[in-house]
């Protein structure tokens, strides 16, 4: 019924109960031809309701819906009811923002048209803008969203609280031009900016800027006079009702933007028109060509303003660089071209005065030009960046042991990769990205980011499943196939860890197998590291017999790799590898002093490989290795001279890799490592002094290593160590002080991480030696306990036993032991 | 809350409480719920007695914190909150049948539901039309309370209690047909 229809009835029933009030409603309304129930009270006409809402205990089962369970309403009144809801199908788990627009659509077209929208709005998929799950017209006509969920503040709340600065403020609104010009590209217009439409999510810690509340539904029913977007920010063409471009999107984004300058300076400033913005500004300390800029997205003539979002954001990268802005060097050219154009009979005086002005703006033009490649260079920066490690700075940065600078490339990349539309990439497109993806993870594998490592494989992995359905990449895909499941295999989690690991190798395996069926001149590198890690892993849980075969396998792959390619330098570097693990397996299954031969052979095969890339300091640092390990076998087999002679060789390499990558933590660990056992064998041989400086030096690096992540356990675990043999070798130097302090030290560095994690037991085994040295043997006694339980009561910890007449602690815990 | 906050309150828009009337709602909405579970009102299949229950909720008040030195008020007052929590309640339900068609509408609840809201609707067009009018309904309706106690809340008399709830339910009954 319309408006005018229905108030005139009231009228009429108003004016009959006036005139008698004991008119009988059911015949008044009879006799007007009407047929209506009339309402009676709530306990009648809502039972169920009312029971539902008092009287059932089950809260949730009203909640539940389908699908999704609602967790409470954010926002409601107004076009729609907004709530924050949860998926809870068991599929999956995801925070879900569930939409109704209050408003149906009663044609069947027009809930086509609002269905067309939406299927517009979820094929948009760009980290700025909000995406659509899920979504639908109700058979009343109601249409409903299911949204992600955006945890994070609007855009002025985030640039107030965070008290961004002018250049962070343009920063975030460069990104937001980004979206913005994203989704117009693809013909959408959002119609409604302003800051509560425009939510601040953190992405690898950088802030971005999340589109959500397109205008959608709004513009479907032109009777509905919905789409006039927001007082203030909405375009004088969008107020009047005209039609609207992407220009009309460009004057909210010119408000916004100066309303946020202005909030950020800490005055809110009430909006009803752009001229309010204008005037705040005249009087703000907002730099003048920001100002400008506002003006000219805020200019009333769509013609007048910037012509896409792109623009603006080309404008702001060049006020962030301290360039000229489009605005200054367009007026002087476009008058100087509109003049000859309309006056080709300019007169020759006139022509003098053109080219003399001509010739004072050219360079300042040519400069201008200079600067707009520029921005199309810098555009395509992080693309050609994402090349570059792709291609080569990554072996090259590994080359020289410097991977640690690559933390920032890759978060950039990361970044960038994260924009990318997934619908423009072609079949190169998603190899090149998926290579860009598993180099990212080595990189955060390196700097042993695990987490985010899984998570970059997890992305590779997806491009390659795609870029594998077009045909003709089956070889690219079984390679790189091959390599991402090896570098996947380092990064797992630890929980599941044994199953996980051998079947991803096994994966690796088996692609490589079918590499080989199509092309057998494929490199083979990515095979042989999935049979060494799979044998590592073999070894490390004791499957000897399984492991024997692999470590068979590996050396022999590399072996006969090595005679088709005998000058390849990296098949080198493998066989000594391969030599390398074999050892530990002789050490660990076999024969000891098959394990020694073994290293020996694998040191010869590293002095090749360093002989024809002697610039490679992975190789080096190999080779440091291998004599840090041949070290610790003659150890073991107790040749205390062979092993001195080894260890002092790694040492003289170590020192010449420290002078060529000095930043290089690993490097340094393993050098320290090198010193440390130096000391234990001059201590077992009597030279204290020998001994007390190769442990300082060990001290030396845990202590800055532990400065560079004092939030790592592992660390200050390693520092309390170094400094414990310190400290033990000082008592026994008679410098009792100096002991003591360095004890007490060290409990004050593993108290807390012990606190923080009582159930390492390498942790728990530090602290107990160190209580012991300060004698708190009341506090020592739990985690002795404990380190039995572990079983890890070594030499170490017996003789500090003895020393302080506690051995009655080894045979109560051992009769308690017994007992259970 | 005195009674002038109270009638600024009853008077106020149902559809715009402020943060403040929203918690005080919750809070009512609560208390409601707690004394609708008691022993007292375990439902019997004759479905929950609104009068009783804001009555026992009133004597509650009574006995531990007056914030209400009048029982009518406190009716009206009870009577805003009903309408309220049934609104919100039915708007949740209404979400079940959109998002999960398989909810079958025909459950009684989603058409009470279904025709609360619809009320709703026209509720907000009476007030535009003429507010005593809505008022009067939401007492009676939703409140179950007596004429003379809504004449006593509003200050009229009885007789014009009686007639603008007979115009209200006759127009609420055109509007919704």
């Amino acid at each position: 019924m319309k408006d005018t229809e229905l108030e005139q009835l009231w009228r009429q029933i108003d004016q009959q109960l006036d005139h008698d009030d004991d008119t009988d409603l059911t015949t008044f309304l009879a006799d007007q031809g009407i047929q209506a129930a009339l309402p009676e009270s709530v306990r009648n006409q809502a039972t169920h309701l009312l029971t539902q809402s008092f009287a059932q205990t089950a809260v949730g089962a009203a909640e539940f819906l389908g699908k999704y369970q609602i967790i409470e309403p954010i926002d409601s009144g107004g076009q729609s009811e907004v709530y924050l809801a949860e998926r809870s199908d068991g599929v999956y788990q995801q925070t879900v923002v569930i939409k109704f627009i209050n408003h149906s659509f009663e044609a069947t077209e027009q809930q086509q048209l609002f269905l067309r929208e939406m299927q517009l709005l979820a094929d948009l998929h760009h980290p700025g803008v909000v995406t659509i799950i899920d979504g639908d017209v109700t058979e009343q006509g109601q249409p409903w969203l299911v949204l992600e969920y955006i945890d994070g503040p609007h855009i002025d709340q985030f640039c107030v609280e965070n008290e961004l600065t002018v250049t962070a403020v343009v920063r975030l609104f460069s990104l937001l031009c980004d979206s913005l010009q994203f989704i117009h590209q693809r013909q959408v217009l959002h119609k409604d900016l302003k800051p509560s439409n425009l939510l601040v999510r953190e992405i690898n810690g950088v802030p971005h800027p999340v589109l959500i509340d397109f205008g959608i539904a709004m513009n479907v029913n032109e009777k509905v006079a919905m789409n006039l977007g927001t007082r203030g920010f909405s375009a004088p063409e969008q107020v009047a009702g005209h039609d609207l471009d992407q220009r009309s999107d460009l004057y909210a984004l010119g408000v916004l933007f100066g309303y946020l300058l202005l909030a950020r300076e800490g005055q809110s400033v009430t909006v009803n028109d752009a001229r309010d913005i204008h005037n705040a500004l005249a009087h703000s300390a907002v730099p003048k060509d920001l100002q400008q800029m506002v003006k000219q997205m805020t200019a009333p003539e769509p013609s007048k303003r910037y012509l896409s979002a792109e623009a603006v954001r080309s404008d702001l990268n060049q006020w962030l660089l301290g360039h000229p802005l489009s605005f200054d060097h367009h007026k002087l050219t476009a008058v100087l071209k509109k003049t000859v154009k309309r006056h080709p009979w300019v007169t020759t005086a006139m022509m003098l005065v053109l080219v003399l002005a001509v010739w004072f703006t050219a360079k300042y033009t040519r400069d201008t030009q200079q600067l707009q490649q520029l921005t199309i260079a810098e555009k395509h920066a992080t693309d050609e960046l994402m090349n570059f490690m792709l291609d080569d700075l990554f072996e090259n940065l590994e080359r020289i042991g410097r991977i640690d600078v690559l933390q920032s490339v890759a978060l950039k990349s990361v970044d960038h990769l994260a924009k990318q539309d997934p619908l423009t990439l072609d079949q190169a497109g998603h190899f090149q990205t998926a290579k860009a993806y598993i180099n990212t993870g080595r990189v955060f594998d390196h700097l042993e980011q695990s987490d985010q490592a899984q998570d970059m494989f997890q992305a590779a992995n997806e491009h390659l499943i795609i870029a594998n359905q077009s045909p003709g990449g089956e070889m690219k895909y079984l390679d790189l196939l091959a390599r991402l499941r090896v570098y996947q295999s380092q990064v797992l989690p630890s929980l599941g860890q044994e199953q996980l690991t051998a079947a991803v190798l096994e994966e690796a395996i088996a692609a490589m197998q079918q590499l080989i069926q199509i092309n057998p001149q494929a490199d083979l590198m990515p095979l042989w590291e999935a049979r060494l890690e799979l044998s590592y892993h073999l070894m490390e849980y004791a499957h000897e017999q399984q492991a024997n075969e692999q470590v068979k396998m590996v050396v022999e792959l590399a072996t006969q790799q090595l005679k088709q390619h005998p000058q390849n330098t990296s098949w080198f570097l493998a066989n000594s590898q391969s030599k390398q693990m074999k050892a530990w397996y002789e050490l660990d299954f076999g024969d000891l002093q098959q394990g020694i031969d073994d290293i020996k052979s694998a040191i010869g095969f590293a002095e090749k490989s360093i002989q024809l890339d002697p610039e490679d300091l992975k190789k080096q640092n190999n080779l440091r290795i291998l004599y840090n390990q041949l070290g610790f076998f003659y150890l073991s087999a107790e040749h205390q001279d062979a092993a001195k002679a080894a260890v002092m060789e790694a040492i003289r390499l170590g020192d010449d890799l420290k002078l060529k990558a000095p930043f290089n933590l690993e490097y340094a660990r393993e050098h320290a490592y090198s010193h440390t056992t130096a000391g234990e064998i001059q201590q077992a041989e009597g030279d204290l002094a020998q001994a007390l400086e190769h442990f300082q030096f060990s001290l030396l690096v845990s202590q800055n290593n532990h400065q560079q992540d004092p939030d790592n356990y592992s660390a200050a675990n390693d520092l309390a160590v170094d400094t414990l043999l310190v400290a033990d070798l000082k008592q026994q130097l008679g410098q009792q002080q100096q002991a003591q302090l360095m004890f007490e030290s060290v409990e004050q560095l593993m108290q807390p991480v012990h606190a923080a994690e009582p159930n390492n037991k390498y942790y728990t085994h530090t602290l107990l030696v160190t209580l012991l040295h300060l004698k708190q043997f009341e506090r020592a006694k739990p985690l002795f306990d404990a380190t039995v339980k572990n079983d890890l009561v070594d030499y170490a910890v017996e003789q500090l036993l003895v020393k302080h007449q506690l051995q009655h602690w080894l045979t109560s815990t051992k009769e308690s032991v017994g007992d259970n | 809350m005195d009674s002038s906050n109270l009638t600024q309150f009853l008077n106020s828009d149902q559809s715009a409480l402020s943060a403040a009337q929203q918690q005080d709602m919750q809070a009512v909405y609560q208390r409601l719920k707690e004394i609708a579970r008691s022993q007292r009102f375990k439902i019997k299949g004759s479905g929950i007695n609104t009068t009783a229950l804001v009555n026992e909720a009133w004597l509650k008040s009574q006995r531990n914190n007056k914030t209400f030195n009048d029982r009518n008020h406190f009716f009206a007052y009870a009577a805003l909150a009903m309408r309220h929590i049934l609104l919100n309640q039915a708007k949740k339900n209404r979400l079940i049948t959109f998002v999960d068609p398989q909810q079958s509408c025909d459950q009684p609840v989603y058409k009470e539901s279904t025709y609360l809201l619809d009320l709703e609707q026209q509720l907000v067009r009476l007030k535009a039309f003429d507010e005593k009018l809505e008022q009067v309904f939401t007492y009676k309706f939703f409140g179950d309370m007596e004429f003379a106690d809504i004449a006593a809340v509003m200050e009229v008399s009885e007789r014009t209690v009686f007639r603008n709830w007979k115009k209200a339910r006759a127009m609420l009954a055109v509007a919704m047909r």
